[in-house]
């Protein structure tokens, strides 16, 4: 056992942290006010080499890992949640391709990704996202194309990306269940359109957006993995980029939430004294730093053992579900320190707690992830 | 290989010292725990070398004279750009002031980054605050310096124009290389670190180099070699006066002034 | 040790014009003279004439050491450096104080490892140890720590003083001025100075200004606005603004000081019209001294400050204007 983090892992959260100080605090503002995203920040994500923390140096990536994905997203969220989740989708966005594809895909697409383009990974759709089954977008072949149908929503980086992978309904198994396939979709093929664009409470100025395909025409050498693979590529998508993705900007908020209501409490003078000096306030503070080392420590483990290439899907979905919900446990207890100034936008624990609320559904709700444990306990106890 | 020379100092991360802590039986200041950062100037300095090395290239070796549990603070000048470091690091060494740590860090440079066309340093450090360290280093090297450089072109990378900001004006220096250049934060931004950067300093040559492998004169280093001593530490106190003034505009502008001349602000 | 004797100062000078600092020390090193019952020195160079270098005696210097030459009015570290160090052998003074500005900061280091000697930097006090080693107090790690450094062997005890902290005064001693000889060539003129400038009067930006003057809500209008203007430009500060003032467009909103706004730390801040609420609080408690003018008594915001006045802006700050034109022309 040995929990020491390494020297070139803080290395990166300082520089990170220094980059996100520099670069991206000073649009939250706009971002919070105007839902957009700052699209200069996109190539500078790429300098930083954050875009291609998953991707090897065999394709333009770093390689650097997932821990250190963990840690860089961190850091992002702790100023903007909402390029944590630009920056986390757009991984999921990569990893598929670079796991499931060919040699032809690999080299098209990752160079690009991880240097200067954003990615995306689009499965839920109106009709359900963790019901897999009621996925209604169908893909049929046609002569050299896949022709695909229907209709994807809440998509993280819509109205960026200039690659989405995507799963569409391709026939029925061999049980007459249905059967999906996964494609990369580029946003100027024909058939395809972005639709509208959701108003958010939280992760104001990431892209939630629909993706309309209308005899969308996806070349054949674009279908990603096998035939009938799509269902195992998008759960794998999910539980091990996704979810640890969420985890780490949840774990952002949590500090976040602990490092303002601190600070709050030094200044803020009541009675003569900081509040800071009330065991009141100091139960919240010790609280939020709890949950907080608990949800890093939990999202530091799956990550670990995602880079040792580990199974790790129940400890991903163990540290999805805990981080979200102490995120926004952390962020409403930094408000109740603020009192009353939890309520002026100025100051940002507001914002953590918004955001913490979003995260929570994002990538599966508390309960479908409790539905993974509960199945895990039940076979392993 | 043409050479520049960066001098940095890690310094206790200026984003804990909250955390510094004095002990009032000893009067020692503690800093356990608090992690080692490089001084934010020198990462002016650093980026100084940077854009030379892109234009002419040059190599940048960093220098530094601090304990070895440093190396971490130093690992980020290598992921910046920098080609090596040395570091002067021995039991000797300790308790040096300016002028023993100007001694040592030119013997370094001497020994082990030699011949060099320039010798870059912060203008100050956080911690210390002397800003003394660079014109000293130069009187030991035996070249010019010139300190509060606000900016720094050259067309040739041998003769350079320097401005040194001297508050109330500014005084243009012209200097052929070798020399040593000390630069204020108006100078640039300095780079980010990036992962590319954290990764490529991973094999970088980072060396520790003793006393003995430097050859110094042991009675001018460390403790023996300063001739300033601190002879006490203490904590100031910063508690708001809260002096009200009432009169007329005239009678308390004046009462004003006075006060904040006595204040030492005006 | 009974050889070094007197206490020294080096008068800076910025083209022909002599600094306050050097002025300020003088006197300082008078005090501690007396103390000790030894003589003062002040060491001039540039383009003086005798008479020049005499006024120095009015401000406490015993003996003046005058260099006088053309070539010296502008600075030059080795061409000075050179000039000094063997002064100083020679004479063996027991302290030599130059002024904590990039000027003393650039030679004092040079002299003091010239000459191996201790030299203590950015000193905000002097004083005689019980023992009658001299005391330097220096600030560090930012100003939440001060140190008392000594020299206790080496000689002279060398300091860089922080402009302002002491006051010069004039005094009626009798002195005399000692005119040493230039032995310098070309060579010794290295880094050449070819340009002086003198800074554009533009204005200050927020971060890193030593003078802030804020204004709030309570300024009014638009008029009154513009006298905060006028006091910054005559303090050489900048100016900073509450968001209420932002929000009635009297400032833009890069101004803005406070919690979601800049974060200052001048020496001096002067905030008008401003009742103190935390956001703004936040955003100046680090200056170093807090100046609050408010006609409201039970403003917040005098529980925070150095010196508080009680008044009305619109009347206080024309006066204050206009008394700092009349001490900066005099």
């Amino acid at each position: 056992m040995d929990f020491t983090i390494p020297e070139k892992l803080e290395l990166l959260r300082k520089s990170v942290a220094e980059f996100a100080e520099r670069e991206i605090a000073p649009l939250v503002e706009d971002m919070e006010k105007s839902g957009e995203f700052p699209k200069q920040l996109i190539p500078k994500l790429g300098e930083m080499g954050l875009l291609g923390l998953v991707t090897s140096p065999d394709y333009g990536g770093n390689g650097m890992g997932f821990l250190a994905r963990a840690i860089a997203i961190e850091e992002i969220s702790k100023v903007s949640a909402a390029v944590g989740i630009t920056l986390q989708v757009h991984h999921m966005g990569c990893w598929p391709i670079e796991t499931f594809g060919t040699e032809e895909q690999k080299k098209r697409y990752l160079p690009k990704l991880a240097r200067e383009a954003i990615g995306a990974c689009s499965i839920t759709e109106p009709s359900g996202g963790s019901d897999v089954f009621g996925m209604k977008t169908t893909a049929k072949q046609e002569g050299d194309y896949w022709v695909i149908n229907g209709r994807k929503c809440f998509a993280t980086n819509s109205h960026i990306a200039e690659t989405f992978v995507i799963v569409a309904r391709t026939g029925e198994d061999a049980k007459g269940r249905p059967a999906f396939s996964a494609f990369i979709v580029e946003p100027d093929f024909e058939g395809f359109s972005i639709g509208r664009e959701e108003n958010k409470v939280g992760f104001r100025g990431a892209y939630s957006g629909e993706l309309i395909f209308n005899d969308c025409k996806v070349p054949k050498e674009n279908l990603l993995g096998k035939e009938g693979e799509g269902l195992k590529i998008a759960l794998a998508t999910v539980n091990r980029v996704g979810r640890p993705g969420m985890a780490s900007i949840s774990v952002g908020l949590c500090y976040a939430s602990l490092e303002e209501a601190t600070k709050f409490s030094k200044e803020r003078v009541l009675y003569g004294k900081p509040i800071s000096n009330l065991q009141a306030i100091q139960f919240l503070l010790a609280d939020i730093f709890s949950y907080a080392e608990a949800a890093r420590w939990l999202n530091y483990r799956a990550n670990w053992m995602m880079d040792q290439g580990l199974p790790c899907d129940t400890e991903m979905t163990l540290a999805k579900y805990v981080a979200t919900e102490n995120a926004f446990l952390c962020a409403r207890w930094a408000c109740e320190v603020h009192g009353g100034y939890s309520c002026i936008l100025e100051y940002p624990v507001q914002r953590y707690l918004r955001d913490a609320w979003v995260a929570i559904p994002s990538g599966g709700t508390s309960q479908v992830a409790k539905i993974v444990l509960a199945r895990h306990v039940l076979k392993n106890f | 290989m043409p050479n520049v020379v960066v001098c940095v100092k890690p310094i206790p991360d200026p984003r804990h010292w909250d955390r510094l802590f004095l002990d009032p039986e000893t009067g020692v200041l503690k800093r356990a725990g608090i992690p080692p950062a490089l001084n934010p100037l020198d990462k002016n300095a650093l980026e100084v070398a940077l854009q030379l090395k892109e234009r002419f290239g040059w190599e940048v070796t960093v220098v530094s004279m601090a304990p070895p549990d440093t190396t971490k603070a130093l690992r980020e000048a290598l992921a910046m750009g920098a080609d090596r470091v040395y570091l002067a690091s021995d039991k000797a060494l300790a308790g040096a002031d300016t002028l023993a740590t100007a001694y040592t860090l030119a013997q370094l440079i001497r020994k082990k980054a030699s011949p060099f066309h320039l010798v870059i340093c912060g203008n100050i450090s956080l911690d210390g605050s002397t800003s003394q360290v660079p014109a000293q280093i130069a009187h030991y090297l035996g070249i010019p310096h010139i300190t509060h450089a606000t900016h720094v072109e050259t067309e040739d990378g041998q003769l350079f124009t320097i401005t040194m900001n001297i508050k109330k004006g500014e005084l243009v220096f012209r200097c052929t290389t070798p020399f040593l250049l000390a630069v204020t934060k108006d100078v640039n931004l300095p780079r980010l670190v990036n992962v590319m950067g954290i990764i490529a300093a991973e094999t970088k040559p980072l060396e520790v180099i003793d006393a003995r492998e430097l050859e110094l004169d042991l009675d001018k280093v460390g403790l023996k070699g300063s001739p300033t001593r601190v002879r006490g530490l203490f904590i100031p106190e910063i508690k708001r006066r809260r002096e009200i003034l009432t009169g007329e505009p005239e009678e308390v502008a004046e009462e004003l002034l006075n006060k904040l001349h006595e204040a030492g602000v005006l | 040790m009974k050889e070094h004797e007197g206490f020294w100062v080096f008068i800076e000078q910025i083209e022909g014009k002599i600094s306050e600092v050097g002025l300020e020390l003088l006197s300082k090193a008078r005090e501690l003279a007396d103390q000790k019952g030894t003589y003062t020195a002040a060491i001039l160079l540039g383009d003086f004439s005798k008479e020049d270098a005499k006024k120095l005696t009015h401000y406490g210097a015993d003996k003046v050491f005058l260099f006088s030459d053309e070539r010296l009015n502008r600075y030059c570290c080795l061409a000075y450096s050179r000039l000094i160090t063997p002064l100083v052998e020679r004479e063996k003074p027991e302290a030599l104080f130059m002024g904590a500005t990039p000027l003393g900061a650039d030679l004092a280091p040079r002299v003091a490892a010239q000459l191996e000697t201790g030299l203590s930097a950015h000193c905000v006090d002097l004083r005689l140890g019980e023992d009658g080693i001299l005391e330097q107090i220096v600030p560090g790690f930012g100003g939440t720590m001060m140190a008392v450094i000594i020299c206790p062997e080496k000689r002279p005890q060398m300091a860089t003083v922080m402009p302002g902290v002491f006051k010069k005064s004039e005094s009626h001693k009798k002195g005399e001025v000692i005119e040493e000889e230039v032995t310098l060539s070309g060579e010794d003129f290295i880094p050449e100075a070819v340009e002086y400038r003198t800074k554009k009067q533009k204005t200050v930006p927020l971060e890193g200004a030593n003078v802030v003057v804020c204004g709030g809500y309570g300024m009014e209008n638009e008029e009154n606005w513009k006298l905060l203007e006028e006091l910054a430009s005559v303090l050489g500060g900048a100016v900073g603004a509450t968001r209420p003032a932002v929000d009635e467009g009297w400032a833009p909103e890069e101004v803005m000081i406070g919690q979601s706004g800049k974060i200052v730390r001048p020496k001096l801040y002067i905030g008008a019209g401003i009742s103190g609420v935390m956001h703004h609080v936040v955003g100046i408690q680090d200056s170093d001294i807090i100046v609050v003018i408010n006609k409201d008594p039970g403003a917040q915001f005098f529980e925070v400050c150095d010196f508080g006045v009680v008044g009305d802006a619109e009347k206080i700050l024309p006066a204050l204007i206009e008394k700092l034109k009349e001490r900066f022309s005099s």
